[in-house]
């Protein structure tokens, strides 16, 4: 396991919608996704993933659905909306422009 | 998505939090199993999922904060907050809700009253189609007989006269005119009539109606039939109407009261019908318990006679209906041209040129009202008051709320670095006074109720008919004082709540550990606006003490008035003989027997009668040429001529021995001798004698009509005769002269008047007593039932009373406007007292060092005085200009006294200056007791 990073403000919103973009997920399911992706740098703890999921469906970026899960229990299931989709794709270009950024300033020394 | 949020909301509590539960709960055992495929025991998959997982009730709380970080939980966590900080001072909280409670109540039980009455719609079908015949002309109409009672606002002024009564051949006209109404009748009050044939005979009051009248209304029988057109007919049975009430407590509500006859001032009538329950009358003061038909008045009125049918003799109230089609200038055209035609028809001018007489028809609902519209002019001036105590309140209340505020800026200012939203800090102070303004409003509807009442029992006590409805809060009411309460708390919370979030946060941070001289630019603005709110406090207090100081100086004059006769221990009663069978002489013999009887009944020193006792409300006037002129010729008298030396004199029908017994003193001259009430008698007759009435005159006669010279011997009033009806009259001989006093109201100028003996008709007995008037009531009884059984007493009580009945009004205005005058006074120094003692808190480490560096006593009491001065200073000066400007309203109230009256705008400004500065004393006190050494140890 090697050494995590704390997540920047805002980005888990991004991370979330970004792994919801593929497939409906329940929340321990999307945890487990972006520590995957990451290669274990980056860990999802229910403290901060859940609020964020919360706050991300009252705005109304993502939908719920109870439903069963792949070992047969009820679960939640969440869901990227048409509106969450568009936010993605908004927050994904400033991302881009944000690290790009940072990374020319990097460069340079 | 709107749909979700509001699923969200109403969802229910509960579920929620199941749900969350069940999601965290299915998260910990995937992690559990996870960590079992890992490898590592059940048991200490479950440990570590645990260590991963963090603080579950942590996680719980935020996603509450999510869920309902909105406005539900922030609406009820502020009400429990408000209901925290309101219970932490209960004094405060007690003060607000009551002053709210008075204030919002009184309002709303006076805007009911008002309400009733202003906007009554009328008990009848169809009420706004419904029209009243008024006549209006420049100048009122003279030269003939006028009679109102009271149904509608009459005014007889010299530029703008109007009024309802009008003639029978005029409305005969009316009725025959086809083409412009669906239906006219008239109806008149008969005024006393003698009941009997239902047990004792009693006084009821009776009203004559035309054969239309109830259809014209569209009122329907509860029980019978009512009047109809075959029924106003002079050869047609005699048929009476009951009230719905007065059949429910005369009759028991009984249907067998059908078909029985009763007797009306001695004629058989028989009962045909009840009117339906909702019609209880046209004009509320003028309530009605027998209704018969007009053909009946020459059998009924004592003393009727032709002449009264006559074009000159108005005493009718004519109401119509339009028909469909017919505009009502159309219709008003036409009813003018008829009515100067009747006006023209009488053979002497009834109208001064150029008065340009016409009759406009106006709805019934807006003319109908009587002396109602009187009798609530107080209730404005009540109004006013309170209106301004409810003000003052608010404005106190928003002092108090901004000084609270203001000690809690700091906290705010913390509040606001940490990331609070300034709505969220507003509406959370807004929450504590909406709460304060629904206690209020809650509290204030049940001071409603019970002042509706209060104040019906104080507008009926002060008339003699007192007004008929009962005043309920209907929801109009209610809806207008839940919008005074919200719109209060709203308004008193809202500047409040700005000023306590527009917080310079730097500087409120910086005082914390700053310097102690340091005054922050939020601070400063804070103190002018509570400054404001104080002066804005005095300058209402002072509009509502000098109303209540006018009205108690005009209450102060009307007692100590001098009517110029003694008005302690008379007692009064009327008497009618022509309702039990006498007449002419007969009346005027009984009268003199009964006097003798009266006068010697042990403990009464006097007794007397005339027409109507003093100060009771009867006023009797006429016109006559100035004497010394010649009295006008017919040719001046129809060309209106003759008006130029027409003069105005009070008449007065009195019977022996009244200034004696009444303590008028004469001037010269003597009393009536017994001989003298028999010329007035045989000049009473459409036949008079060639001998002048004998009169007795008072001083303001003499000194205007006789200046310089004896009055004695003179005659005056004699008249040629004119035409029609009128023989030549003697006029009247003057053979005393009395000292002045006042007649029908304590408000009245003094006025000319002659008092002429009282000759053939009712009349009111004044005795003078030793004793308590009214305990000779059952004495007087007696002697009247062993004269005659038919003879009843009526109207009996006090000359006291009759003045306490006068004054009523003017007692209860003051009254109350003193007791909001004093509230708002206690209010205003309130706010004051509290502005002072939180500046003297704010300030103690500056009057600390003040002190340390040799300041003395005064000096610091002068610091905390020179703001209050200002403040009075600056509320007194405004709370004048206003209270000048309003109380010009007040003028028709007022007597002996004026609108802008500077001894009684001295005399509030005095006291509210002194009751001020006692109310500076406590902080100023508190300020000269601070201890250096602690205050600069503060904090």
């Amino acid at each position: 396991m090697g050494s995590q990073i704390d997540l920047l403000q805002g980005t888990l919103d991004l991370l979330i919608l970004k792994t919801l973009a593929l497939e409906p997920m329940h929340g321990w399911g999307i945890a487990q996704r972006i520590q995957q992706i990451s290669q274990d740098v980056l860990q999802v703890g229910q403290g901060s993933l859940y609020p964020a999921l919360h706050r991300l469906e009252q705005r109304g970026w993502i939908g719920s659905e109870w439903s069963t899960s792949d070992n047969n229990r009820r679960a939640k299931f969440y869901s990227l909306t048409r509106t969450g989709r568009s936010q993605l794709e908004k927050e994904m270009g400033e991302w881009e422009r944000l690290s790009a950024a940072i990374a020319l300033i990097l460069q340079q020394s | 998505m709107a749909i979700r949020k509001l699923r969200d909301i109403f969802k229910g509590r509960k579920q929620q939090e199941n749900d969350v539960n069940d999601e965290l709960r299915f998260h910990l055992e995937h992690q559990i199993e996870s960590n079992i495929a890992a490898g590592m025991s059940r048991d200490e998959a479950r440990r570590q999922a645990l260590i991963t997982f963090g603080g579950v009730q942590q996680t719980r709380e935020s996603l509450r904060e999510v869920h309902h970080g909105r406005f539900f939980e922030s609406l009820a966590q502020d009400s429990r907050y408000a209901w925290r900080m309101l219970r932490k001072s209960p004094a405060f909280t007690i003060i607000a809700v009551v002053t709210l409670a008075l204030g919002i109540g009184a309002n709303t039980a006076i805007f009911s009253l008002i309400d009733a009455v202003v906007f009554r719609s009328l008990p009848i079908a169809d009420p706004q189609s419904l029209l009243v015949f008024q006549w209006e002309s420049h100048k009122g109409p003279g030269n003939m007989s006028y009679r109102n009672f009271g149904e509608c606002d009459e005014s007889h002024d010299s530029t703008n006269a109007r009024g309802c009564s009008l003639s029978l051949p005029f409305f005969k006209q009316v009725q025959a005119q086809a083409g412009l109404f669906s239906r006219v009748a008239a109806y008149t009050a008969i005024g006393q009539v003698d009941m009997s044939g239902n047990g004792p005979a009693r006084m009821v009051k009776g009203e004559f109606v035309t054969g239309d009248y109830f259809q014209t209304l569209g009122v329907r029988a509860h029980l019978g039939r009512l009047i109809n057109a075959g029924d106003d007919d002079a050869s047609a049975q005699p048929a009476a109407v009951l009230d719905h009430s007065f059949w429910q407590t005369e009759f028991g509500g009984s249907e067998s009261a059908i078909g029985k006859t009763i007797r009306l001032n001695g004629i058989p009538f028989t009962i045909i019908g009840v009117t339906e329950p909702r019609f209880d009358a046209l004009t509320l003061s003028n309530k009605y318990d027998v209704i018969i038909p007009m053909a009946q008045r020459p059998v009924v009125v004592p003393n009727w006679k032709p002449r009264d049918d006559e074009a000159d003799h108005w005493w009718l109230v004519m109401i119509g209906r339009l028909k469909s089609g017919v505009a009502v200038n159309q219709a008003e055209a036409g009813v003018s041209l008829l009515f100067r035609n009747s006006v023209a028809s009488v053979g002497k001018p009834l109208f001064k040129p150029d008065s340009d007489p016409k009759i406009k028809l106006a709805q019934a609902s807006q003319v109908l009202g009587g002396n109602q519209k009187r009798t609530l002019q107080p209730l404005y001036v009540l109004m006013l008051c309170v209106g301004a105590v409810l003000l003052i309140a608010c404005a106190n209340i928003a002092g108090l709320l901004l000084a609270r505020s203001a000690s809690r800026q700091r906290e705010i200012a913390v509040r606001l670095a940490l990331g609070a939203k300034r709505s969220r800090i507003i509406l959370q102070v807004l929450t504590e006074s909406v709460m304060l303004a629904f206690a209020g409003g809650a509290l204030g509807m049940l001071v409603a109720v019970w002042g509706s009442r209060a104040l019906m029992a104080m507008v009926s006590a002060g008339s003699i008919n007192p007004p008929i409805f009962t005043p309920q809060l209907d929801w109009r009411v209610l809806g207008f004082t839940a919008a005074v309460s919200l719109l209060t708390g709203i308004l008193f919370g809202l500047a409040p709540a700005l000023r306590g979030s527009d917080v310079n946060l730097t500087s409120s941070l910086k005082t914390v550990a700053g310097s102690g001289t340091t005054v922050s630019e939020g601070k400063q603005r804070r103190f002018s606006a509570g400054g404001m709110l104080v002066a804005v406090q005095m300058a209402l207090a002072i509009v509502v003490l000098v109303t209540a100081g006018l009205l108690v100086r005009t209450l102060n004059n009307l007692k100590n008035l001098d009517p110029g006769f003694d008005t302690h221990n008379v007692l009064l009663f009327g008497i009618d003989p022509r309702l039990a069978g006498y007449k002419g002489q007969q009346i005027d013999n009984l009268f003199f027997e009964l006097q003798e009887k009266f006068s010697a009944i042990p403990g009464v020193t006097s007794a007397t009668y005339s027409w109507y006792p003093f100060l009771s409300g009867g006023l009797w006037n006429t016109g006559f040429h100035r004497p010394g002129t010649p009295p006008p010729s017919k040719q001046e008298m129809e060309s209106g001529a003759a008006e130029k030396n027409q003069v105005e004199s009070d008449v007065y029908p009195i019977g022996p021995k009244f200034f004696s017994t009444w303590g008028i003193p004469f001037q010269s001259g003597r009393d009536f001798t017994p001989s003298d009430y028999a010329v007035a008698a045989s000049n009473e007759g459409d036949k008079p004698s060639s001998n002048p009435t004998p009169v007795i005159v008072n001083q303001e006669f003499a000194r205007l009509y006789f200046p310089g010279k004896n009055p004695l011997g003179q005659i005056f009033g004699e008249q040629e005769p004119t035409g029609i009806g009128d023989a030549k009259a003697p006029g009247y001989l003057i053979v005393g002269v009395v000292a002045n006093s006042k007649y029908n109201s304590l408000r009245r100028e003094i006025t000319p008047c002659f008092y002429q003996p009282n000759v053939g008709g009712e009349a009111f007995f004044e005795l003078r007593t030793g004793t308590a008037p009214l305990s000779l009531v059952p004495t007087v009884k007696n002697i009247v039932d062993q004269q005659s059984h038919d003879l009843a007493v009526f109207r009996i009580s006090t000359e006291t009373e009759a003045i306490d009945r006068q004054v009523f009004t003017e007692k209860m205005t003051a009254r109350l406007s003193s007791l909001f005058g004093l509230l708002a006074l206690l209010l205003a120094c309130l706010g004051l007292y509290g502005l002072l003692s939180y500046e003297v808190t704010r300030r103690t480490r500056e009057i600390g060092i003040r002190m340390a560096i040799g300041a003395q006593s005064h000096n610091v009491v002068g610091l905390v005085l020179t703001k209050a001065v200002g403040l009075i200073i600056a509320g007194a000066i405004v709370g004048i200009a206003v209270a000048v400007g309003v109380t010009r309203f007040l003028a028709s109230f007022l007597y002996g006294v004026k609108a802008g009256d500077p001894i009684t705008l001295l005399a509030v400004a005095a006291l509210l200056t002194l009751v001020a500065l006692a109310a500076c004393y406590i902080p100023a006190r508190r300020a000269t007791k601070v201890d250096p050494l602690v205050a600069l140890r503060y904090e």
